[in-house]
């Protein structure tokens, strides 16, 4: 018997295109939004990095001398530390005219700062560190004096190398940023990009009344879930698509900006066969959540309850996402190559880390397509239930 | 030719349609009448194949509707009343393109098709207009064309003239009329008994999911000793049966 599966599929597709809000809310919004959110929150991070400054407010003319004194030393050349004299500078500190309060009874500093507010915080520690520093300076200089080193003190002696410096290796991955968030990203709006389509295409056609005439047709009820199906997943591939350009553009308008300052990014070096297997994770995990969609939308009487359970889905991918957020590429145990969601963040960020694990890679493509079977069956058994597709 | 065969429906505990046995000929209009809930729906949607019957069964064309349904519905044009069941966003000729193709016609035939029917209606000015900018008398014009793209013998209408207004009624009355003419089989479900008695060579009344009256307009109101069919329904159909 002939298929329609392809007719219903192009159907389909010139439908949503002709979506002007659909193709705003895939399409334009994560180009133009991306971006900008990349842009803001990457630069704050990234001009803390680059030029950290603090503003301090000494209790009394003692204090602001000692730390003036302190402050005339070259380590403090370029600190960018503003000091000014109050008498109250703890209520300076409160109504936020000041990162650091300087307070001084006899012998100690004391740096009074607000680590509810970013910028009192990481002031504190800028000042911290260069003192310290400037502590260490002058005490290496009188030790040297005495003709000691300060480095003869130190029970131990120590040096952090990465294994790659060890092992004389090329330096890879995307840097620990990237790794933590592009992996998370991905899966997020592989989990919610198909979801606009599925609840119109499903749950719509049934509040339109459009659904009993198409299953009067020739088509079949198979050829009409895959014909559908295959349009779901290409817009959540397409909103991926365009949602990882909206990041793309954001990482040519500033690099920094994407990696939070962080110079840590080395490029990814990928096999022809890794880029294969990632592609092809990809894609099952857009199939398998646009399945997801697509069976709770035929389930729901209309768009609003389909959004609704829609809702759950996108939660519910949330905690094997949030999971793993902090995790890096060789965190993952092989074990969690069998976690549906978890194991694609994990194939993502092994990839970003130079890690060609085809084991656990080619594992979690077999979870991902067992899983996309499953949903398949069941869609195909939705279908032939008369009280879920007339469900009114 | 249309015949139905003690054809019966459950849902779970209810009796929605129970062994309704009638025929309708070519060239003929049959009425289907009942209150809402006496499962007029359930009986066109079980001839449509969109749902199996629990028991009995029904020939369309001479094909079985259990053993057969995908070349039955090749034989059928269904058209609901109230809301058209277009999609918006595609023009009326894509709209009716859409269907012809998935009724097994070419994109070269569907195209054409498209045009002679939209010539037949008298509404190729909108042709290429999305759905959604056309009243509501056009867009029911369109889904008229729509089910009728493949030519099928057997036509079921549910309640075809809900919200249309005088004019696009008489539209609809009369290309139903045509119908009849070319010797289609036809199963009209509609509340209006004006236009059943009309239009229908024989009706009959379902109540509670049974067929309780069966015949021509005289024969009904002949049978149940009243003077018209508004009678006859309240009698059989109405609260004064309960």
């Amino acid at each position: 018997m002939k298929s329609f599966t392809g007719i219903i599929f192009r159907k389909e597709l010139i439908d949503i295109f002709r979506d002007r809000r659909s193709i705003i809310i895939t399409f334009l919004l994560p180009i133009v939004l991306y971006p900008l959110m990349f842009w803001f929150i990457g630069s704050q991070a990234a001009n803390e990095m680059d030029g950290p400054s603090a503003t301090a407010i000494a209790a009394d003319a003692k204090a602001a001398a000692e730390l003036r004194a302190v402050l005339n030393d070259p380590i403090f050349e370029e600190a960018n530390i503003f000091l000014s004299e109050n008498n109250d500078p703890v209520a300076e500190l409160e109504n936020g005219n000041a990162d650091v309060a300087v307070i001084t009874d006899g012998s100690v500093l004391r740096l009074v700062y607000d680590p509810n507010k970013t910028s009192s915080a990481m002031s504190n520690n800028h000042v911290t560190v260069l003192l310290s520093a400037y502590n260490q300076t002058a005490q290496a200089k009188k030790l040297a004096e005495m003709g000691i080193s300060l480095s003869d003190l130190a029970p131990l002696s120590f040096l952090s190398v990465s294994l790659e410096a060890e092992t004389g290796k090329e330096e890879s991955g995307a840097g620990m940023f990237l790794t933590m968030m592009l992996p998370m990203l991905l899966v997020i709006l592989l989990s919610v990009g198909g979801m606009p389509t599925a609840v119109d295409l499903f749950a719509g056609e049934k509040e339109r009344r459009t659904f009993e005439p198409l299953l009067c047709t020739g088509a079949r009820r198979t050829d009409i879930l895959s014909g559908k199906l295959g349009a779901v997943t290409v817009m959540s591939m397409l909103g991926a698509l365009a949602s990882g350009a909206g990041i793309f553009a954001g990482y040519m308008l500033n690099p920094r900006a994407m990696t939070m300052g962080l110079d840590d990014a080395q490029g990814i070096n990928l096999p022809p066969g890794m880029l294969v297997l990632t592609l092809l994770i990809i894609m099952a995990m857009a199939v398998f959540f646009s399945g997801l969609h697509i069976l709770l939308s035929t389930y729901a009487r209309s768009i609003k309850e389909a959004s609704t359970y829609g809702s759950f889905v996108m939660i519910a991918s949330y905690i094997p996402v949030f999971a793993s957020m902090s995790k890096l590429g060789k965190d993952f145990d092989f074990w969690t190559a069998f976690v549906p969601v978890m194991n694609v963040t994990g194939s993502l960020k092994m990839v970003l880390n130079g890690i060609n694990d085809m084991k656990y890679m080619g594992v979690t493509l077999g979870i991902t397509a067992a899983f996309v079977g499953v949903v398949l069956v069941v869609g195909r058994y939705m279908f032939k239930k008369e009280n879920i597709m007339l469900r009114a | 030719m249309l015949a139905l065969n003690k054809l019966t429906k459950h849902f779970k505990a209810v009796k929605a349609v129970q062994e309704v046995s009638f025929s309708v000929d070519k060239g003929e209009i049959f009425g289907l009448l009942g209150a809402n809930g006496a499962g007029k729906t359930t009986t066109l949607r079980m001839l449509a194949t969109m749902l199996t019957p629990t028991g009995g069964t029904a020939s369309i064309e001479g094909l079985d509707l259990l053993k057969d349904p995908d070349k039955v519905r090749s034989h059928i044009g269904l058209l609901f009343g109230g809301d058209a069941g277009l999609y918006d966003r595609l023009t009326a000729r894509e709209n009716i393109i859409y269907f012809a193709r998935l009724c097994g016609k070419s994109g070269e035939e569907a195209g054409k098709r498209a045009e002679s029917l939209a010539q037949a209606f008298a509404f190729t000015e909108y042709l290429d207009f999305p759905a959604k900018k056309l009243s509501k008398g056009t867009r029911q014009k369109i889904a008229l064309a729509r089910c009728i793209v493949h030519d099928p013998a057997v036509m079921l209408f549910d309640e075809p003239m809900v919200g249309l207004d005088v004019t696009s009624r008489k539209d609809v009355e009369d290309f139903m009329v045509l119908l009849k003419e070319q010797g289609k089989t036809i199963i009209l479900s509609d509340h209006n008994l004006n236009i059943t008695e009309r239009l229908c060579d024989r009706i009959g009344i379902l109540h509670k999911g049974e067929l309780v009256a069966l015949g021509t307009l005289n024969e009904l109101c002949e049978t149940n000793g009243c003077k018209d069919l508004e009678e006859v329904f309240f009698k059989l159909a109405g609260r004064d049966s309960e």
